[in-house]
């Protein structure tokens, strides 16, 4: 009797047809979304778990900041043994300045690290759209983690609106998600405190970049502040280094001038290995133009603890 | 994109020049009408030409000076192009040219035609109207009809499918290799000129599927633009389901007007392939666009010249007598030409293109697979054979495994639903936006 006159009253049947169609769609994305965030969370290694472990878990001294250049270059097991503290490489492959600082922010919620390293990438200050699209990484924990909402809320003006959906977060990583729980990719994924050596030789000759100045990002310069401002706040020795590069550099990078600019008015101490002459001498110890292999990961890992160990104390 | 609010003004000065255009060519007669017409079509083709061929034409113009050692002393115009301004001006052009030609009643309300030209839904990339299918329709009662707005949503809905999840998706792979053709190969250049047919097709077509249905929700109905393009068997075929709006409106203001095919066979294909390189020109200001055009042209009159020849092989192979295969060849040939022709659309130069022609064919490098994304390859494959599957039920088998427009209410409200799931599921939300909208 009531569906009749429901059917027979255009608005009332339109409304009630959405209103169903609305709660087909929340059961499936509830359903689906509660699915892939349980297996999410289960995963032990892989990009996802890394990130996990960084933002829920870690209680280390030591943290290391940074894209792929932080991951496949700063090995904490030599930290710790050269100071005698915990470390951990937060770095991961495809993310920027934006992605490291909701990542601090999620640290800093939970405990005050003793030393903060971040390792800084070249363009990393420029205007481009790469590094607001790898915020989608942090998507799983915008429901639980209140703290990096407005960093992540950067990617688009409707990422709250966006986050309401439980399947949103888990945006085209269903086959990570699943590999991440296979034996098989759990044996290949594994790193060691955060940091995965890479094994091969680069051996084509040096190539020189030129840097000249590009429009800033004025958001990405203020992220860097904030950073320095939350570390300084927080009573954190935050370093900042620009690793090596298999590039004859004109002249300091942009983006690493305006850091070291920065980094100089603040008091924090910056390492730029932009053309240091004894990596550019050696391509063995590279596994491509940007990328340290394990044995130049190694050196440069023992260089810069020694380093910061002489500028913070 | 940049938003250039003063950019409106572009916008104000056409519909303003057309809008009392379209008056005084109602109200005069003789001589002083064609006066009218070709004002109006002037202030068009002139704000087009400034704001889109100006720095091209110019830029060949000091090319071809510097070759001969002379400098050009024209300077180049530091101006964006306005987003939309092919399909508005085309639009307008059509409103003068059809009151001109006596089919149309000049608009005397002012706001109404300005709604004509600037209707939201197809302000940005069409379809094109015309005057007679859409002027009145602003004048037109329009009622909450439930049929009407659900058939809109829906239609809305399979066109961000498209968009999000094919385009948007394919968009990744295609721009990896043909942002950098020096690195890539054959089979990844074969794979991204694939995947480029497609994620142009679903761009455009999800686009016009989003405003077709958008307006249909507010009752007003927008013309048909594609058709299942890709399962045309010829070029003629093709280009009567693809871009119908712009089509019909190069055969009705350009074609015919030049004689169609009711001259002598040389001057014939002469108006096909000139309308073809017109239609390049229309896309883009660059010889890319123009080559494409001019190579849809040659595969046209290539086709009428070949018929004869074609159809006496397709005998004594015995393909006439094998319908389906026939039919199947016949597609597949035309979407190869088709994609030929897509390699021009998309590189970024001249010079790339003819560097992914040259390599296409050495098939003895790796296919590119971005190892940092496996996912999106399996993506991208899974969104294109969904649509095929659907658009070849729609084409063959009409009426029926119909999912949403199933009598049963579960498995129509469970289709759409499973649509949306998969927007949010794989569907790519990070920065895109359609192609089109630079024309």
């Amino acid at each position: 009797m009531l569906f009749k006159k429901i059917k027979n009253n255009q608005y009332f049947y339109f409304f009630f047809k959405l209103l169903l169609l609305g709660f087909i769609v929340f059961v499936l994305d509830f359903s689906i979304g509660s699915i892939l965030r349980y297996y999410y969370f289960k995963q032990e290694v892989g990009r996802d778990a890394r990130a996990t472990y960084a933002i829920e878990k870690t209680y280390a001294d030591i943290l290391i900041f940074g894209s792929s250049r932080a991951y496949h270059q700063y090995i904490p097991t030599i930290f710790e043994e050269k100071t005698k503290q915990s470390c951990y490489n937060t770095g991961s492959p495809g993310v920027f300045l934006l992605h490291s600082y909701a990542v601090l922010k999620a640290v800093l919620k939970r405990y005050t690290p003793k030393l903060i390293v971040l390792d800084i990438n070249s363009g990393d200050l420029g205007v481009e759209r790469e590094s607001y699209d790898a915020l989608s990484f942090l998507m799983p924990y915008y429901a639980h983690h209140k703290e990096i909402r407005p960093i992540v809320d950067l990617k688009d003006a409707f990422e709250r609106i966006k986050n309401t959906s439980s399947i949103y977060p888990f945006n085209s990583q269903i086959f990570m998600i699943a590999g991440g729980n296979l034996e098989y990719f759990k044996k290949r994924n594994i790193d060691i405190k955060g940091y995965k050596p890479l094994n091969r030789i680069w051996n084509e000759s040096i190539k020189t970049r030129d840097s000249n100045p590009y429009p800033l990002d004025t958001t990405k310069v203020d992220i860097l502040k904030y950073f320095i401002r939350d570390c300084k706040r927080a009573g954190i020795k935050l370093v900042i280094v620009f690793s090596p590069m298999y590039f004859n550099y004109t002249k300091t990078e942009y983006s690493v001038t305006i850091a070291k600019q920065i980094a100089n008015e603040e008091h924090i101490c910056f390492f730029d290995f932009t053309n240091d002459t004894f990596f550019i001498k050696h391509p063995v110890l590279f596994d491509d133009p940007t990328h340290l292999n394990n044995d130049g990961a190694m050196l440069f890992t023992n260089k810069i603890v020694d380093s910061i160990s002489r500028c913070v104390h | 994109m940049s938003f250039v609010p003063i950019y409106i003004l572009i916008l104000g000065f056409t519909i303003i020049i057309d809008y009392w255009a379209g008056i005084f060519l109602e109200k005069t007669t003789g001589k002083n009408r064609k006066f009218f017409l070709i004002a109006s079509l002037v202030a068009n083709i002139g704000v087009l030409s400034v704001f889109k061929y100006y720095n091209f034409f110019n830029e060949n113009l000091t090319a071809l000076l510097h070759d001969i050692g002379l400098k050009n002393p024209v300077p180049a115009l530091s101006i964006l192009l306005p987003i939309g301004l092919s399909f508005h001006t085309f639009q307008a052009m059509s409103y003068t040219i059809e009151v001109y030609r006596g089919n149309q009643k000049a608009e005397k309300n002012f706001g109404i035609y300005a709604l004509y030209v600037m209707f939201y839904p197809q302000l940005v990339a069409g379809p094109i109207e015309r005057p007679q299918n859409l002027l009145h329709q602003f004048y037109e009662n329009h009622k909450f009809d439930y049929e009407r707005v659900v058939n809109g949503l829906k239609l809305i809905l399979w066109g961000f499918f498209k968009k999000l999840v094919i385009a948007d998706r394919l968009a990744l792979y295609v721009g990896a290799v043909y942002n950098n053709p020096t690195h890539h190969t054959g089979l990844s250049f074969i794979m991204a000129t694939i995947f480029f047919a497609f994620q142009i097709y679903c761009d455009f077509s999800g686009y016009s599927d989003i405003a077709i249905g958008a307006a249909k929700v507010m009752g007003f109905k927008l013309m048909t633009n594609f058709n299942r393009p890709y399962l045309a068997r010829n070029i003629s075929e093709f280009w009567q389901r693809w871009h119908i709006s712009l089509s019909t409106w190069f055969k009705d203001y350009l074609y015919i007007p030049l004689g169609g095919n009711r001259v002598s066979v040389p001057r014939w294909y002469f108006n096909l392939f000139f309308v073809f390189l017109i239609s390049g020109l229309w896309h883009g200001a660059n010889w890319t666009f123009i080559i494409w055009g001019a190579l849809n042209g040659f595969y046209l009159v290539f086709a009428i010249v070949s018929r004869g020849i074609r159809n006496r092989i397709a005998q004594l192979v015995g393909l006439n007598k094998l319908p389906r295969i026939n039919r199947t060849i016949e597609v597949a040939t035309t979407f190869m030409l088709v994609c030929f022709a897509w390699i021009f659309f998309r590189a970024n130069s001249l010079a790339d293109s003819f560097l992914i022609i040259k390599n296409i064919f050495n098939l003895k490098g790796p296919l590119f697979f971005d190892s940092a994304d496996p996912s999106s390859f399996v993506f991208s494959v899974f969104g294109i054979c969904m649509l095929l599957m659907i658009e070849l039920k729609q084409e063959y088998y009409k009426g029926k495994f119909s999912l949403f427009n199933n009598p049963h209410w579960l498995i129509r409200n469970l289709s759409y639903a499973v649509l949306i799931i998969l927007i949010l599921l794989i569907g790519v939300f990070d920065g895109g936006q359609f192609i089109y909208f630079q024309f």
